[in-house]
């Protein structure tokens, strides 16, 4: 241990590029995220802000450049293993497992892996344990969809499903949130309860990075812009710079 | 009534391993075709076994280990494919176990089989007819109770969270490989099981009873009663062990017979494909993706 202790950012991303099929997506990306802040990822619609959601939760993988998580390189690990180390997304598309009622959703969110070892659940059967599942709401947001939760996820609203994947997310338990476009869509009222719930995790220290087409909702959430123009980070900084940078403007409403 | 008794049986054994094999479909996801290799390798085991003079529980109890030793180490570079692919590697699995077993003729003494293989004796009771059935339809209540149970474990629920969205449950930090091994490593081992019981029982095993052909058959079983029901591949196990023999009952001319019991069977098959194309018991899709 030296004196001079550094805390690592919550995430940190370096020279990140990536290319389907010889067209480069991301050339070059990195920034450090620090835990307890809130950064939105602005940029028209192909500069690459889903890709780089999908590298940093390992849905892709990178052609070259390192990811870290609170200092540990998760460049190539598997996805399952970063929201395991702490690192969640939701969807830009709201997806729900079509079988899972919203209770069971949550719960199998909420439930860490030692449980869910087929070792354990046979012990726990043969022992006439039953686990059922619990929704257990603790942000105001979420208490939209306790009256459903007897309900198949598939049945429920567009709106509703990404409240859903929200919740779970929040059952799981991360560090480290990338949200895609999660309010896109979302009724008014709703859209203010997810900013509070947003609010209240970066509160938590939770690092929250979400990407967002709402520049009123960036204003109002993140204190901090990446803004992607073609694959780079063409702009990085506190929020009303970024926004009111006029080449920033000029791409991201100019056409 | 020994027939009575003997469909039961048969009937009582194909519903074990279509349960097992319902637990890869329906609740895993991974259709397979190699349910022949699982119920060879147990029936094969405890037949030799029991033979060499080993204990049938002992037995048993190797042969489920193999099957489902055997069945992690075709299933682990398995794991990284679905669907049809998966379908494919395991019928190759399926026909090369049927060229061994038809070959090794040392051990498995090729097509002529293994005769003689003594039926499983509790206290010097030798289990025939009634008591057979009784231990048959024991094991599947068994089976079928630790099978739903297991559904709604959190277990259960990660393997069919993995069957809804992979991508979706590793967002989760759902660990698809190792919940699909589970699955089919117990598959196996309860296959191996059937198989054991089915060669104390019949006394006499070949290859062609663990075929591709069997294979098949307990893929229809799963199917016309529904996979991911539980109940509905025991249903599919039962009707289609008795509708071949109940075909037989009718009163056909003599020479087309056989012919038009084979029409007859496929066209049954045929009709609860489109009429319940989900199966007997399974749930309509319309329930299932309501309005909204």
């Amino acid at each position: 241990m030296t004196a001079m202790h550094h805390r690592e950012p919550a995430l940190s991303v370096r020279n990140i590029r990536k290319s389907f099929s010889g067209i480069r997506v991301l050339e070059n990306v990195s920034f450090d995220i620090e835990a307890g802040t809130i950064t939105a990822l602005v940029g028209s619609n192909g500069a690459g802000k889903s890709t780089l959601v999908n590298l940093l939760t390992g849905v892709l993988a990178p052609d070259d450049g390192e990811i870290r998580l609170a200092g540990a390189d998760v460049s190539h690990m598997a996805a399952f293993r970063r929201a395991r180390a702490g690192l969640l997304r939701t969807f830009q598309h709201p997806r729900v497992f079509g079988s899972f009622t919203v209770a069971e959703s949550v719960a199998l969110a909420r439930t860490p892996p030692a449980v869910e070892g087929f070792g354990t659940s046979l012990m726990s059967i043969l022992k006439r344990r039953s686990s059922p599942p619990c929704f257990g709401a603790s942000y105001p947001v979420e208490e939209r969809l306790l009256p459903l939760i007897g309900m198949p996820a598939v049945q429920l609203s567009y709106g509703e499903k990404k409240l859903l994947m929200l919740s779970q997310v929040l059952a799981a338990q991360g560090s480290v949130l990338c949200l895609d476009e999660l309010c896109a869509g979302l009724e008014p009222p709703v859209v203010d309860q997810v900013r509070t719930c947003i609010l209240g995790l970066a509160t938590e220290g939770k690092a929250v990075l979400f990407v967002e087409h709402n520049l009123a909702l960036v204003r109002s959430l993140a204190t901090r812009v990446i803004f992607l123009h073609q694959g780079r980070v063409f702009r990085d900084g506190p929020v009303d710079e970024v926004l009111t940078d006029p080449h920033v403007v000029s791409l991201y409403l100019g056409e | 009534m020994d027939y009575v008794i003997h469909i039961l049986t048969t009937a009582g054994i194909f519903a074990i391993l279509a349960l097992s094999l319902d637990l890869l479909v329906g609740f895993g996801g991974m259709i397979s075709l190699a349910s022949g290799v699982f119920f060879g390798i147990g029936a094969y085991s405890s037949a030799l076994l029991v033979k060499a003079g080993w204990p049938v529980a002992g037995a048993m109890l190797a042969g489920i280990g193999l099957s489902t030793l055997l069945s992690l180490v075709i299933a682990l570079p398995a794991m990284r494919i679905r669907g049809v692919y998966l379908l494919i590697v395991t019928i190759s699995v399926q026909m090369i176990f049927t060229t061994i077993m038809q070959n090794w003729r040392s051990v498995t003494g090729g097509d002529a089989g293994v005769p003689n293989i003594p039926p499983i004796t509790l206290f010097d009771l030798k289990l025939r007819g009634v008591a057979f059935v009784a231990l048959v339809a024991a094991s599947c209540a068994l089976l079928w109770w630790l099978l739903r149970r297991m559904t709604d474990s959190p277990f259960g629920r990660v393997l069919r969270a993995i069957r809804d969205d992979e991508a979706g449950a590793a967002s989760l930090g759902k660990d698809a490989t190792a919940a699909k091994l589970a699955a089919f490593g117990l598959s196996a081992g309860v296959a191996a099981y059937a198989g054991s019981l089915y060669a104390h029982y019949n006394s006499y095993i070949d290859p062609l009873s663990f075929n591709i052909g069997l294979s098949i058959l307990v893929l229809l079983m799963v199917m016309l009663g529904g996979a991911g029901t539980l109940y509905g591949p025991m249903v599919g196990a039962v009707v289609l062990t008795i509708l071949p023999e109940a075909l037989k009952f009718l009163p056909l001319p003599p020479g087309i017979a056989p012919a038009l019991r084979q029409f007859a069977y496929g066209a049954l098959l045929v009709a609860v494909v489109f009429i319940r194309p989900q199966g007997l018991l399974g749930k309509a899709p319309s329930q299932r993706h309501a309005h909204r």
